[in-house]
């Protein structure tokens, strides 16, 4: 039973927090709602991937290229591994990274898009020329430059692609910074005296977030892309460890004769950055109902 | 207009220098000495020297950043390739034409197909074809693109044999590589081109023009196309740049011998000149498809061109106005 006030004129008033009504909003987008269940599943299975992975990923075996069956039901690769096992252990590098980076590029972003947006001035102007030039690099290419000079590893992958998609976020973060710093809550805690920072993380900052988890969750799946892209090439990430876009580099190799090793990581692929997509789709539209009725 | 457009190409040279800069200080970050990765294993004290003079390492890195910046604008020097020997702007003028080729069908294919099925879906809101194609449109903007390129190619290529499964030729050589640098760009088309006519479709004045007796043809490509445009101009221009950054990859899959394969084949043997020369030229082409989309704009909203209209042309300007009052 939601806990209810009753107003003196006799109305019954439900009780109701904001993150309810966005969670309300949200429930009620069915493509979202599948999204989220099934970025759920994905996060569970990258977490728990000793637990669900059959065989050892880096297990090689006698049976190579083995078709799916019982024993490997989605077949074996090259060495003989288990592919199953590899897919599971894969999402846990990808989500891994993918996590990473946007740890990264928010740090950057926040810093840089805030502070641009809050002071203004030639510091502003320095700071956007810059993105705007970044921006001008499409990014892809710029992950697979500074991937290139980086080496490959996890950690260098997750920089390559949060460099090369921060300029996006920085500019958004100002960009709403922009909308808010004119309000009169702002103008209130600097008359009452507060201090820059303190404006900045308790006044301004809050009000970005839902612009910031929308695009976030968008940028789950974006990075994605973009690693499974870099590993296929032959940057990124590399075997020994398990990552969708290896796997298929390696299977590339075989597709005249064997279709799991592309097949299996791409369906897994295309299944996790559909799931934040529309996560993020559905969190756009309830985290701000003016946008859509 | 004219005006416009120039100011735009101003805009274009420092947004060029700046990729220069960007491009040489990643140059600057890679491990090791470029002296010794150009000269390969075996060399003398002297010989190194004297390549170090040679590729200006001696310098101040300000003064290597202009002689850098010099030489890609008047010669279009792009450095010696570590593993040919032989110059990039070289290489990578005996294979854009091929690139160019795929980008421009692709970036057509794009637009066309794109904003077709786009207006297709909003005029025919909610029917069967409508969930169809924003499905089909969701799906696909989540496929890693050289993936769709693998599986096509497992299943048209090598099952069915409709079209060749890699190399070019003629236009059966450009189907699939087209179809897939275009299909991730044209869902995300389709997308928006539906939410923008639809927002359009409900206001006030489509419903003017169909009680006043226009045409339904007119009234979807007169009225509604024209006020949706820029969102929708928006979206082609950002997905226009994706289909020349992500145009490498497909490449490689359909080993097509375009600069993405250079740029692949140079990734595979650290040949950084290469890589830097490549990344430099196609950042050229996204920035001309930004000023593409910027005069796009220009055209579409005449806000933006009544800025630049000035003079004699006044006169003419007022009636393109007095044109869309009347849209």
């Amino acid at each position: 039973m939601p806990k209810r006030k009753v107003t003196t004129s006799g109305e019954v008033l439900e009780k109701h927090s904001q993150a309810g009504d966005v969670w309300r909003r949200f429930k009620r987008n069915k493509l979202a709602m599948v999204g989220m269940v099934i970025a759920i599943i994905l996060i569970l299975i990258a977490v728990f991937a000793n637990v669900i992975a059959p065989y050892n990923p880096a297990q090689v075996s006698t049976q190579r290229l083995a078709m799916p069956s019982a024993q490997h039901i989605m077949g074996t690769d090259n060495f003989g591994r288990d592919l199953f096992s590899r897919t599971v252990y894969g999402t846990r590098v990808s989500l891994l990274i993918s996590l990473l980076s946007l740890v990264f590029s928010l740090i950057i972003g926040i810093v840089l898009g805030a502070t641009a947006g809050f002071f203004g001035g030639v510091y502003e102007n320095i700071i956007m020329r810059i993105c705007d030039i970044l921006m001008c690099i499409p990014g892809m290419l710029l992950a697979v430059m500074i991937s290139s000079v980086l080496g490959i590893g996890i950690v260098n992958t997750a920089i390559a692609i949060a460099v090369s998609g921060v300029a996006p976020c920085i500019r958004m973060i100002r960009a709403t910074v922009l909308q808010i710093r004119s309000q009169e809550f702002v103008e209130a805690a600097r008359a009452t005296g507060s201090r820059n920072g303190r404006i900045i993380f308790h006044e301004i900052l809050p009000n970005v977030l839902s612009p910031l988890i929308v695009d976030s969750t968008m940028r789950i799946g974006g990075n994605i892309l973009q690693i499974s892209g870099l590993s296929f090439i032959g940057l990124g990430v590399q075997p020994p460890t398990c990552e969708w876009g290896s796997i298929m580099s390696a299977g590339q190799e075989f597709i005249t004769t064997f279709w799991p090793m592309i097949t299996f990581p791409g369906i897994m692929i295309l299944l996790t950055v559909f799931a934040f997509n529309v996560m993020g789709d559905g969190l756009r539209d309830a985290l701000d109902p003016r946008l859509k009725q | 207009m004219t005006k416009y457009v120039v100011k735009r190409l101003l805009i274009m040279i420092p947004t060029l220098l700046g990729v220069l800069l960007i491009i040489f200080a990643i140059n600057k970050m890679i491990p090791g000495d470029p002296a010794k990765l150009a000269l390969g294993s075996n060399f003398t004290q002297e010989a190194y020297e004297a390549k170090r003079a040679q590729m200006g390492l001696d310098k101040n890195v300000v003064i290597q950043f202009f002689d850098y910046v010099k030489g890609v604008v008047t010669h279009f020097d792009l450095g010696t390739s570590y593993d040919t020997k032989r110059p990039v702007s070289g290489m990578i003028l005996s294979r854009i034409g091929i690139t160019l080729k795929l980008g421009i069908w692709s970036c057509i294919v794009t637009i066309v197909i794109g904003v077709a099925i786009g207006i297709l879906s909003a005029v025919k809101k909610y029917s069967v074809i409508d969930y169809v194609m924003t499905t089909l449109a969701i799906i696909f903007s989540a496929a890693p693109g050289f993936w769709v390129a693998l599986m096509s190619m497992m299943v048209f290529c090598l099952k069915l044999g409709w079209f060749p499964a890699g190399g070019m030729g003629g236009w059966r050589y450009m189907v699939l590589p087209v179809l897939c640098m275009a299909l991730s760009p044209i869902s995300l088309v389709v997308r928006m081109t539906r939410t923008s006519m639809l927002d359009v479709i409900n206001q006030d004045y489509i419903r003017t023009a169909r009680a006043k007796g226009v045409a339904e043809r007119n009234v979807i490509f007169k009225h509604a196309f024209r006020n949706a445009l820029i969102p929708i101009i928006t979206v082609i221009g950002a997905q226009l740049t994706m289909v020349v950054g992500g145009s490498f990859i497909i490449e490689s899959v359909f080993s097509i011998p375009g600069i993405g394969m250079l740029l692949l084949t140079a990734i595979n043997t650290r040949d950084y000149p290469a890589i830097q020369g490549t990344v430099l030229v196609l950042s050229f082409f996204v920035c001309i498809i930004n000023l593409l989309t910027d005069i796009a704009y220009a055209y579409a909203d005449p806000r933006i061109k009544s800025q630049y209209v000035g003079g004699k042309s006044r006169g003419l300007k007022r009636k393109g106005e007095k044109q869309d009052a009347k849209a």
